[in-house]
This record gives C-alpha cells, sequence and structure tokens, in this order.
C-alpha cells in the first residue's frame, strides 16, 4: 500500500512538473485569458494583456491528478519492484520541480 | 469592488491556515520520524492543507484578472518591475506545489503514521517553505504604497 502510493504520487510528480516545464518552455497549444476583453483565445493579439497562467497551471494540476490516478492503477503487484521504481519516480519528480521553478525565476527575470 | 476585496480577504485567510497547517504538518512528521508520532494530527493537517490550498487557488483565479489588468499593468509595470515579478513568481510556484499537496494527502492516508516516508516528510517540507514564501511575497506586494 505504501509503495503503491509512493510509486503513484512520485508518477503524478514528475508529470505535473513535465507539463508544467513544457507549457513553460514552448507556450505550445495554451488557451490565453484576455482580461480587459473577457475572451479565451489561442492566438492573443498583440498589444493586449494576455494570460497564460489559467491554463498552464490547469494543465499542470490535470497532469499530476491523472498521472497519479493511473500509476496507482497500474502500479507494479511485486512491493519489492514498485518501490524499486516509486525512489525512481520521486527522484525524477524532484528534479523535475525544481529545474521548472528555477527555469520559472530565470524566464521572469530576463522578461524585464 | 466589493467581492475583489471579499475574495482578497478570504484568500489571505486561507493562505495563513494553509501556511499552519502544512508548518504543523512538516514538525509533526519530524517527530513521528524520531519515534514520537501523532496518527491523529499526522491525517488531519493533509486534509485541512488540501482544502486550505483548494480555496486559495480558487479565490486567487477569481481574483487574478482584476490585479492582472488594475495593479500589475497600471502600475506596478511602471513603478515596481520587481514586485511584478516576484507575484508573477509566486503564482507559478503555488501552482508547482499543487502535486506535492496532493501527494501529501495519498501518502498521509497510505502510510503507517509511525513509519512516514521521507518522500511524505519531503512533500510537507517544500510545501511549507513554498507557502511562506508566497505568503511573503504576497505580503511584499499587496503592501506596495502602503508603508
Amino acid at each position: 500500500m505504501s509503495a503503491r502510493a509512493r510509486f503513484a504520487t512520485g508518477a503524478g510528480t514528475l508529470a505535473a512538473a513535465t507539463v508544467y516545464l513544457v507549457a513553460t518552455t514552448t507556450r505550445l497549444g495554451l488557451l490565453f485569458y484576455l482580461p480587459t476583453r473577457g475572451e479565451w483565445t489561442f492566438d492573443p493579439p498583440t498589444g493586449v494583456i494576455a494570460m497564460d497562467w489559467f491554463a498552464r497551471s490547469n494543465a499542470t494540476l490535470a497532469a499530476g491528478a491523472l498521472a497519479t490516478w493511473a500509476a496507482w492503477r497500474w502500479a507494479p503487484s511485486d512491493p519489492k519492484r514498485c518501490a524499486r521504481h516509486a525512489g525512481r519516480l520521486w527522484a525524477l519528480g524532484w528534479m523535475m520541480l525544481g529545474w521548472s521553478a528555477a527555469y520559472t525565476a530565470m524566464w521572469l527575470i530576463a522578461q524585464r | 469592488m466589493f467581492w475583489i476585496k471579499l475574495g482578497l480577504v478570504l484568500h489571505t485567510i486561507a493562505a495563513g491556515a494553509l501556511t499552519g497547517s502544512v508548518t504543523h504538518l512538516a514538525l509533526t512528521l519530524r517527530k513521528a520520524r524520531r519515534g514520537r508520532p501523532n496518527p491523529r494530527l499526522q491525517r488531519l493537517y493533509p486534509a485541512v492543507a488540501a482544502g486550505c490550498y483548494l480555496a486559495v487557488y480558487v479565490l486567487g483565479t477569481l481574483i487574478y484578472p482584476r490585479y492582472r489588468v488594475e495593479v500589475r499593468a497600471n502600475w506596478l509595470d511602471d513603478h515596481a518591475p520587481w514586485a511584478s515579478v516576484l507575484f508573477d513568481l509566486k503564482e507559478n510556484l503555488a501552482t508547482l506545489l499543487g502535486p506535492l499537496v496532493l501527494a501529501m494527502v495519498v501518502l498521509s492516508r497510505a502510510e503507517e503514521p509511525a513509519k512516514p516516508s521521507r518522500a511524505l516528510l519531503g512533500c510537507a517540507a517544500a510545501v511549507a517553505l513554498g507557502v511562506w514564501f508566497n505568503v511573503v511575497s504576497g505580503l511584499l506586494v499587496g503592501s506596495m504604497r502602503s508603508v
């Protein structure tokens, strides 16, 4: 039970951090909110305030929740194997989270 | 205007409760790993933290567009660009804490209270640090033009 939970949450963390990083670096397929117009668009016009945070944030949280559920469901049945993979998933998940936070800080500072 | 202010106040209250619950959880788990578990609190704090995170997230989402136009675009970007960067960093960090909050809830339900894993303690400590950073950042940005 414990190894399975660590496996599932490690997968969820890794998936969320990966989706966040891909969405932040590529901006591919992001839905933008235009707060001055109250509209949503994939192709924001230049010179208009456009917010991509909603799409990036919701995609990140959805990916984390979905991957946690899927990994829980399809976790290896052998507890030892499950624990070994859980350790690897968490190591990768922490690395991706750290990388995402560092990239975001550098990206925001570079924009100024 | 009233609803936005009310949303901001509730967002702040929920953020305070989140900070308290997750900081206490990290300290409780540290004790548990040293042989002094508290099963009731080790189950309660993650649930409270998750509820508060959800409230902070939803309320923040509702008031964010107003901030982006009225505060950031109309004032911060011209007079205090560092505050704009700090606020954006806080918002993105809050997103990255989401999967760790979920992990905290799942792990605290699945694990033996007497033997919390390093993953659970790591989640609680990381969320606590992130939330403290966000609260201080929010306070700094929110207090612009006050003191």
